[in-house]
């Protein structure tokens, strides 16, 4: 008599993996089939076979050489990629490199800050300042004054004017001016350039922008007071225009500009 | 230095941290288990030992994934298995088997009562058909019956159905049983 169970059955039943319907089938099966009986215990021998099946001794190269060839690339890797196991070490190391980069940018191109403001505090000190505005490529008269405010000694004055506005009184500050940490030069032509000619600036507020040391519009402040906050509106649109950079003795500045429609002062002041 | 003794979580927890020497410990301790499974895989001694090399390589690349609640023994076994499919897939294809056939012939036929005790025979004979069988079917044995890994298991590291595990494990198992017998001197 033929014997009709699957020889997957028969397998699957040796490796336990037979659900409980199959397992009744061939449980049923054996008990009255010799020959599958018969085949299933070679099967199994055929494991135990498999089981104690002769290996290879492995080489003496290997069983000595093997821990000294891993370790030797893993150290080759491990030398090259010092950030794969120290979740610390890549931003302890981005800051240690921001600040390298933070401390060799010459003064002259670090951006200056809205919060230079104090040089703007009071109006003696901008009647005073000495204007020499750089040179423009389309003039436009401004009819308001103008002035360029240029730092002369950054070791007296850094961190400069936000500490300068917190520990001094604008009097105080006026003085330090004065007494020569910042040099005035002349800039009565600075305001004549074709992008200010488009911006329209409201009378009633005090507006500022950042001219960078290639004479682009970084950024601006407006507001009703004498501080400023920044106006992203006014400053998207102003944001990139072109201006002639600005050239204190012989280097580009950048330039921090106050556009107000003031009565009396139109001035900007540049850092170097 | 480390202490052979430390237990597979210590050693990795250091491995994790940057630590690489930390690695050599495992390398010691699971070095001879991969060869076997790997050497009952590929039957050649050189591939194997490269085999067990290039496992402990990647299992070092992807230390960072792996879950220290887990086994680590399971874990690499995994890889240099994995590892080991892909090999005999792309490397070994058509290639001839084990000189080892011939080698089992020759001694046989001499019929060296000393030299060839029963149980000695029936391991080379073992060996042989195994060495003829052909690699899928080996790989499949070896993960079930040394392995012991289950269906489910063997499913996922072959990429197959569980269906098709349950059909390749028999037919692997007729066909090894089939050489067995002709081998029979």
């Amino acid at each position: 008599m033929k014997c009709d169970l699957p020889r997957e059955l028969l397998s699957g039943y040796l490796d336990e993996e037979l659900n409980e319907e199959q397992l009744d089938w061939v449980k049923k099966h054996l008990a009255q089939c010799d020959a599958c009986r018969k085949e299933l215990e070679e099967l199994k021998k055929l494991d135990e076979h498999l089981r104690s099946a002769a290996i290879e001794e492995p080489s003496r190269e290997f069983v000595f050489k093997l821990n000294r060839q891993v370790m030797e690339k893993i150290r080759k890797r491990s030398r090259f990629s010092i950030f794969r196991f120290s979740p610390i070490f890549v931003p302890v190391a981005v800051a240690v490199l921001v600040l390298i980069v933070l401390i060799n940018i010459p003064e002259s191109s670090k951006p200056v800050d809205l919060d230079h403001r104090v040089l703007y505090s009071e109006s003696e000190v901008r009647k005073d300042i000495d204007v020499k505005l750089p040179e423009v490529s389309t003039a436009r008269k401004m009819p308001l004054e103008k002035g360029i405010a240029v730092k002369k000694d950054k070791s007296v004055v850094a961190p400069s004017a936000p500490i300068v506005a917190k520990s001094k009184s604008y009097r105080a500050a006026e003085q330090e001016v004065a007494g020569g940490v910042y040099d005035r030069i002349d800039a009565d032509e600075f305001m004549k350039t074709a992008s200010f000619e488009q911006i329209e600036i409201p009378d009633d507020r005090v507006v500022r922008a950042i001219i960078d040391t290639h004479g682009v519009v970084v950024r601006v402040a407006t507001g009703n007071t004498i501080i400023p906050e920044r106006d992203t509106m006014l400053e998207n649109r102003l944001q990139g225009q072109q201006l002639k950079p600005a050239m204190v003795s012989g280097k580009k500045a950048q330039i921090y500009v106050d556009l107000t429609r003031m009565k009396e002062t139109k001035e900007c002041t540049t850092q170097q | 230095m480390y202490n052979s003794i430390e237990s597979d979580e210590v050693l990795i927890a250091r491995v994790k941290k940057g630590d690489c020497e930390a690695f050599n410990p495992l390398v010691e301790r699971y070095k001879m288990p991969l060869y076997k499974i790997l050497y009952r895989m590929v039957r050649n001694r050189d591939d194997t030992e490269d085999l067990v090399e290039e496992a402990f390589i990647k299992a070092y690349r992807a230390i960072s994934r792996f879950d220290i609640k887990r086994s680590f023994y399971a874990w690499i076994c995994r890889i240099a298995v994995n590892n080991a499919i892909n090999y005999i897939k792309k490397e070994r294809r058509g290639q001839v088997q084990s000189i080892g056939v011939v080698e089992y012939r020759l001694t046989a036929k001499k019929g060296n009562p000393v030299a060839m005790t029963r149980e000695k025979m029936l391991k080379e004979r073992i060996n042989v058909a195994l060495a003829k069988l052909p690699d899928e079917f080996r790989m499949i044995l070896v993960l079930k019956v040394d392995e012991e890994y289950s269906y489910e298991e063997i499913s996922n590291i072959l990429k197959i159905p569980k269906g098709t595990v349950m059909s390749r494990l028999a037919r692997a198992r007729q066909k090894l049983k089939k050489l067995f017998d002709e081998l029979e001197v």
